[in-house]
C-alpha cells in the first residue's frame, strides 16, 4: 500500500531530515513510527501525505508515486486543526469537497458516531475539549474514507484516560473501515499497545534503526509480559550506538528486522 | 461556556444569553447624563457663562427648532447618506485590494509599497484635487470619506489574511484546495474578527472625513450646521450638531459591531464574568 524507496529529505536551510529510507507497508497494517524529537519522523509521514516532496528515492502510495496531497489519505495532525468557524458537522464535512449535500451528511454524520460525538454535530470547536477536538480531526480525516490514514503524534497533548480512550476509538475505525495506520509518536507504550509492527527512527538525519513485529493479540498486550522484552528492544535500538561509525555501519547495509513472534 | 456533559442528547448546545443587554445600556448612559445633570445645574446656578457654553437643556431646544423647521432630518440625513457612499465605496476598494495584497505575493509587491506611501499623504490634501477633478458638489465628499475609509479596511484585512494560521491553511493542501477554495473556504473566514475590527475602524474614520468633507462647503449637512453656527454665533447649533454625530457615530458603529458578533459567533474570545 505505501512504499518508500531510498528516500533522503534535506530542508532548503541544510537540514537533513532523513536518509537512506527503505519501507514498505502493506494494506491494513497498523504501523507505529517512534523516534526521539527531531529524528524525523513527521518528516517521513509529511512525505506520505504529500505536504513536502523526497529530495531523493520514491515515495508512492498505493502503486502511484505522490507528487501532492491526495484522496487516498487522511491527516490527523499533533493539533485537531478544526475550523472554529464551523460547526463540529461542518468541520468534518470540509474533508467531502463537492458532494452532493445529501450524500455528504450521511456520510459526515456516520463519521461523527464512530467517533462517539454523535450528539456534538452542532456544537462549536471552542465547546469541545482536546479529546473531543481530536475525535472531530480524526472524523474529518477519515470521512471520505482514505485507503491510507496519517496520524502524527495525535494523542501526545492529551491525559492518559483521554489518550486511552481515543486508542479504543482508533482500533474500532480500524476493524471498520481497514485503513492501512501509520502512526507517528514519541510514545513507546502507546506504540506497542496499537501497532502491529514498530519502526524505530534514529540518528539525524533520521535512519530506521529497528523494525518490529508486534504479534501479540492487541487484548493480551496490557498483561504479556513479552510486551517487556519488546519495550527494552524499541529501547535499545533508541539509544545511539556507542561507536558512531560501527552504528552508521549497520544503518547503511539495512535496517535490521527482528520479528519476535509471540504466541499467547 | 456551555458544560457538556457526556450523555448530552441535544443536538445544539446553547449558549447562555448574553446578559442583560438592557442593564448595559443603562450602566453606560450613567456617565453622559450625569454629566449633562451637572452642567445643567451650574448653568442654572449661574457658574458658566450660557452664552458660551449653552446648558443641555437648550442644545435640546435649538434641536427641536431645527426640527419644528423641518430641517433637522433633511441636514441629517444629507450626510448620513455621504457617509453611507463613502463608506461603502471605501470598504470595497479596501476589501478588495487588501484580499489581493493578502492573498497573492505578487500583488503584494506590486501594491502594496504604493498604497503604504499614499497613506501617508494626509487624506485632506486630497480636498483641492478632487474639488478640481470633480466639482464642489456630492462626488468629491463621498471621494474624501472613502479615502479615510480604505486605509483602515485595506491594512487590517491584509494583515489578517497574513497572519492566518499556517496550521489551518495545511489542511487546506490536504484537501487540494485552489486558491479560490483557499480564500473563501479558511482565508476570509479566518481573517474575518480582525477584518470586521478594520471596518468599525473605517466606519469611524468616514464620520471624521464627513465633517472634513461639508467644510468643504456644502449647504446641507451637519458638518453645514457647525460652520452655520460659527458665523452666526450661536454655540447652541454648534453643540447640537456635535451631539448628533456622537449619536450617529455610535449608533452606526453599533449597527456595524452587532452585525460583525453574528458573524464571528464561533470566536473563542475573553468573555469576562458578570460581575
Amino acid at each position: 500500500m505505501l512504499s518508500l524507496e531510498g528516500v533522503a529529505k534535506r530542508y532548503p536551510n541544510g537540514l537533513d531530515a532523513l536518509a537512506g529510507i527503505d519501507l514498505a507497508i502493506e494494506p491494513g497494517a497498523v504501523v507505529a513510527v517512534v523516534g526521539a524529537s527531531g529524528c524525523g519522523k513527521s518528516t517521513l509521514l509529511r512525505l506520505i501525505a504529500g505536504l513536502e516532496r523526497a529530495t531523493s528515492g520514491t515515495v508512492s502510495v498505493a502503486g502511484h508515486p505522490v507528487d501532492g496531497p491526495g484522496e487516498d489519505v487522511g491527516v490527523v495532525f499533533q493539533e485537531p486543526r478544526l475550523m472554529p468557524w464551523l460547526t463540529v458537522e461542518a468541520n468534518v464535512r470540509f474533508g467531502l469537497g463537492r458532494l452532493p449535500g445529501a450524500e455528504a451528511a450521511r456520510l459526515a454524520a456516520e463519521a461523527i458516531a464512530r467517533v462517539g460525538l454523535a450528539g456534538f454535530a452542532r456544537a462549536w470547536p471552542r465547546q469541545l475539549s482536546g479529546g473531543m477536538a481530536q475525535r472531530v480531526a480524526i472524523a474529518r480525516a477519515l470521512v471520505a474514507r482514505p485507503k491510507v490514514l496519517l496520524l502524527d503524534e495525535p494523542f501526545s497533548a492529551l491525559d492518559t484516560f483521554t489518550r486511552r480512550d481515543l486508542h479504543r476509538h482508533l482500533l474500532e475505525i480500524r476493524d471498520w473501515l481497514q485503513p492501512t495506520l501509520v502512526l507517528v509518536t514519541h510514545d513507546i507504550d502507546e506504540a506497542l499497545a496499537l501497532a502491529d509492527r514498530v519502526v524505530v527512527l534514529a540518528g539525524r538525519p533520521g535512519r530506521i534503526a529497528a523494525d518490529i513485529a508486534v504479534t501479540l493479540p492487541r487484548a493480551a498486550r496490557a498483561k504479556a509480559p513479552e510486551l517487556l522484552r519488546l519495550r527494552e528492544t524499541v529501547l535499545s535500538s533508541l539509544a545511539p550506538p556507542r561507536d558512531a561509525s560501527a552504528g552508521r555501519g549497520a544503518d547503511s547495509s539495512g535496517a535490521r528486522v527482528s520479528a519476535i513472534p509471540v504466541t499467547v | 461556556m456551555a458544560s457538556l456533559a457526556p450523555d448530552a442528547t441535544a443536538t445544539e448546545i446553547r449558549e447562555p444569553r448574553a446578559p442583560g443587554a438592557l442593564g448595559a445600556v443603562a450602566v453606560g448612559l450613567i456617565l453622559p447624563v450625569g454629566l449633562a445633570l451637572g452642567w445643567e445645574v451650574l448653568a442654572a446656578l449661574g457658574l458658566v457663562s450660557t452664552r458660551l457654553l449653552p446648558p443641555p437643556s437648550q442644545i435640546l431646544k435649538t434641536l427641536g427648532d431645527l426640527a419644528a423647521r423641518g430641517v433637522l432630518l433633511d441636514h441629517v440625513l444629507a450626510t448620513l447618506w455621504r457617509v453611507w457612499w463613502g463608506f461603502l465605496l471605501g470598504a470595497a476598494a479596501g476589501t478588495a485590494l487588501g484580499a489581493a495584497t493578502g492573498v497573492w505575493p505578487l500583488a503584494r509587491r506590486l501594491l502594496d509599497p504604493t498604497i503604504q506611501a499614499l497613506r501617508s499623504i494626509p487624506s485632506i490634501a486630497w480636498v483641492p484635487l478632487f474639488i478640481l477633478w470633480f466639482g464642489i458638489f456630492e462626488t468629491p465628499k463621498v471621494l474624501l470619506i472613502a479615502v479615510g475609509v480604505f486605509f483602515p479596511v485595506y491594512l487590517t484585512l491584509a494583515g489578517a489574511i497574513a497572519s492566518v494560521d499556517r496550521k489551518l491553511v495545511e489542511v487546506g493542501r490536504i484537501y487540494r484546495f485552489g486558491t479560490w477554495d483557499l480564500v473563501r473556504r479558511i482565508l476570509l473566514p479566518a481573517a474575518l474578527p480582525t477584518y470586521i475590527t478594520g471596518l468599525r475602524g473605517g466606519l469611524g474614520l468616514g464620520w471624521m472625513f464627513v465633517v472634513a468633507a461639508e467644510f468643504m462647503g456644502a449647504s446641507k449637512g451637519l458638518g453645514y450646521l457647525l460652520v452655520d453656527g460659527q458665523m452666526t454665533g450661536r454655540p447652541a447649533t454648534i453643540l447640537a450638531s456635535i451631539l448628533l454625530f456622537a449619536v450617529l457615530g455610535k449608533l452606526s458603529d453599533l449597527a456595524l459591531a452587532a452585525l460583525g458578533a453574528r458573524l464571528v459567533r464561533w470566536q473563542d474570545g475573553f468573555r469576562p464574568e458578570r460581575a
